[in-house]
């Protein structure tokens, strides 16, 4: 039933996307343009729902103990895991081992070494996570050398005999994850797939709206009328950005190479031990650190270096932190390709999997954006924000665990960092990359949620001062 | 007759005091001393007229009457404090020329940064480009930085560009002076063509010359009040014997 609830939800989401689209296309042109809105709609559709079944559900934790004991009739109390069954998805013993547990290929298994005595100190137990789901078994070898092991779930321990006289399979069925949980994933999940929906479908059919010619008046034509304006800004800050400079737009690359250099010969002597990759560690700190600090500045100042021509011209006042943005985001691509020969040096493994990376970045633009004009607004009435600024930037570079680990720290201490916007960025791209692991989805909308917060201030703002900023400049 | 722009009861208030330059720990500070003085100035209370297709108006008065801040409602770069503005048709403002050029810029890229901001299209612009350059009589300075013009060419470039506009209301603050003598001529002669070409027009001047010549209607606006609204000829005559009069 919940299946049936996703369904619907999702396909109201995008629905609901397509028919803002459609209203926000020129009347005169929406004939035209319905097979295009129909086919983005499809994309959008596709590429959020597989995106989506690539993502982890919320899990819970579960902890297998041997006991050390065995059935009358056993020889032995070996414990062998062999995997879990959710909802018909057969999944792989994979936990944390440590102690006397060891990984097979056919699952973990307990076995004792030397005599066959419980050996204190070492670990009997071994956890996992499995996803939440309806019908969940844990599946354990047996056979006459196996014994008694010990099942926590929930909050309740269950016993399981592993000792069957002939090589068999023991099932053990776990009791299914309340509706409340199953819900809050589901919502989690839909609320994710319109997020994606969303982006992939409204991002593609914008742009072709916004570079074709216009029709009547309306939102497109709005765009549209301002594009021009928009390409003189940003060419004429790009021209001043790097006039007169001996190498141009090669600083932009440069500058954060010295830095990553600097940085790792200080820093590795201390932390390279402790953390693997450390180079790539380094450098998606930086990374996502710069490009966040460099926008924002730039960003702040769009606003009052504009005032002698806002002042005199009506036109609409955040196409200058757009601007400013633009320069800042080629910067920050053409150092990502360097972080990724980087990353090829440092022996990461390429996978389909860096194409998520994609989220992150779109998520940093937005929330640059978004403080950009957040941070604009404030200069304008407080001359010294940029002052502030500069301080409140070096300790969001304590905070956003550039060069150490965070995991010296408590896991309270370490949920703290996650209140760090540029640290949940930092943390998506070394997951992907060193890791190798799919952020889960409420990571997503966590991420999503910082972006959409700032752009939403930011404009509401641009909105409601308006008209006030001239009686500042 | 359709009207063009509708002005009632228009007041627009400036707060003047410590709110400007102003620092976060200052305002804070002076919020908590109960140091914090704002004060109000009206530059325009109660001005009322309305312009209907075709007409020419003409604003006068003499310095600090409220002229250009009246322009600045109009055209939408300011909201009046008290009173509706209710303007049909779309506007281009020219409440100076300067506005917008970067000294760092050649020429031409300084031709088609002012051209966006006037609300021209790209491939306008390519077109008329060469006719702009000609008309300022800027062939040989096109890849010079901006800053290295000089005043009157920088000028003439800037009118240049903006007497391409074809709105269907045109406001201009004092533009009309720039330039020597024979680009003066050349300016009013090509501003006639536009406003005869069916654009209604608000023209701000110090030069009455200019405003009998051109105008058909005349707002006389004096230290933010309205003085007078009416016929040209009969508001220019009582300004100018004001004017003789404060000469004596």
């Amino acid at each position: 039933m919940i299946l049936k609830f996703e369904l619907l939800v999702k396909v109201a989401a995008v629905l609901l996307v397509g028919w803002c689209l459609f209203r926000v296309t020129a009347p005169g042109r929406r004939k035209r343009f319905f097979p295009l809105l129909l086919l983005a709609c499809i994309v959008g559709t596709l590429i959020g729902w597989y995106t989506c079944s690539l993502l982890p559900n919320m899990t819970e934790p579960i902890t297998i103990t041997a006991e050390g004991t065995q059935n009358e009739g056993a020889s032995y109390h070996q414990i062998a895991v062999s995997g879990f069954s959710c909802d018909g998805v057969e999944l792989p013993a994979v936990g944390t081992t440590e102690g006397l547990w060891r990984t097979e290929s056919d699952g973990l298994w307990w076995v004792e070494q030397g005599d066959s005595r419980w050996i204190e100190g070492m670990t009997q137990s071994v956890s996992f996570q499995i996803p939440v789901g309806w019908e969940r078994y844990v599946l354990f070898h047996a056979g006459p050398d196996y014994g008694i092991a010990s099942v926590a779930f929930a909050g309740e321990v269950y016993q399981a005999d592993t000792y069957a006289p002939e090589p068999d399979t023991i099932v053990l069925r776990l009791p299914e994850t309340p509706s409340l949980v199953l819900l809050q994933n589901s919502l989690l999940r839909c609320a994710l797939f319109a997020v994606l929906a969303a982006l992939c479908t409204a991002l593609p059919y914008g742009c072709v709206l916004i570079v074709t010619d216009n029709g009547a008046s309306s939102l497109q034509d709005k765009l549209h009328k301002y594009r021009f304006l928009f390409e003189e800004l940003v060419h004429r800050d790009f021209t001043k950005k790097y006039k007169r400079t001996a190498l141009g737009m090669a600083w932009s690359v440069l500058l954060p190479l010295l830095q990553l250099l600097v940085l790792y010969v200080v820093f590795s002597a201390i932390f390279a031990s402790d953390i693997p990759h450390y180079v790539t560690y380094l450098f998606s700190g930086q990374l996502a650190y710069n490009y966040f600090v460099e926008a924002t500045n730039q960003g702040m100042s769009a606003l009052l270096e504009n005032a002698p021509i806002f002042t005199k011209v009506n036109l609409p006042k955040y196409l200058f932190v757009f601007s400013k943005n633009i320069s800042s985001l080629i910067s920050f691509l053409l150092t990502l390709i360097v972080f990724f020969i980087f990353c090829w040096l440092d022996q990461i493994t390429f996978s389909w999997k860096f194409i998520l990376l994609l989220y992150p970045i779109v998520c940093l633009v937005l929330f640059n954006i978004g403080f950009g004009m957040i941070l604009s607004a404030l200069n304008v009435f407080f001359r010294d924000t940029q002052y502030l600024y500069s301080i409140f930037t070096t300790i969001l570079m304590w905070c956003s665990a550039i060069f150490f680990s965070v995991d010296q720290f408590s896991p309270t201490a370490q949920k703290n960092f996650l209140l760090n916007p540029v640290y949940v960025y930092i943390r998506y791209f070394r997951m992907i990359t060193i890791e190798g692991t799919v952020p889960s989805i409420g990571y997503h909308l966590w991420a999503f949620g910082y972006a959409i917060l700032a752009v939403v201030v930011g404009f509401a703002i641009y909105k409601k001062y308006n008209h006030r900023f001239l009686y500042y400049v | 007759m359709k009207k063009m722009i509708e002005v009632t009861d228009v007041s627009i208030r400036y707060m003047l005091g410590d709110f400007k330059e102003i620092g976060i720990k200052e305002w804070v500070m002076r919020h908590l001393k109960g140091n914090y003085h704002l004060e109000e100035f009206y530059a325009n209370e109660g001005v009322t007229f309305s312009i209907d297709q075709g007409d020419m108006l003409g604003i006068i008065g003499t310095n600090g009457a409220g002229k250009s801040t009246l322009l600045k409602a109009i055209s939408g770069i300011m909201l009046p404090t008290k009173g509706t503005i209710r303007v049909n048709g779309t506007i281009a403002a020219l409440l100076e020329l300067g506005s917008g050029f970067d000294g760092d810029l050649t020429v031409l890229e300084n031709t088609y940064l002012r051209g966006a901001m006037l609300g021209y299209t790209r491939k306008f612009m390519d077109e008329k480009y060469d006719a702009i350059i000609a008309f300022a009589e800027l062939q040989d300075f096109q890849d010079r930085p901006f800053k290295q013009l000089s005043s009157g060419m920088q000028s003439r470039l800037a009118f240049s560009i903006a007497c391409l506009v074809q709105p269907e209301i045109l406001i201009l603050d004092e533009v009309l002076s720039v330039g020597d003598g024979a680009f003066r001529k050349k300016s009013e002669a090509k501003m006639c063509e536009i406003i005869q070409g069916g654009a209604t027009t608000i023209l701000v001047s110090h030069s009455l010359g200019q405003i009998r010549s051109m105008c058909n209607k005349v707002l006389w606006l004096h230290k933010g009040h309205q003085v007078a609204f009416g016929a040209a000829e009969e508001i220019c005559d009582r300004y100018q014997a004001l004017l003789d009069q404060m000469a004596d």
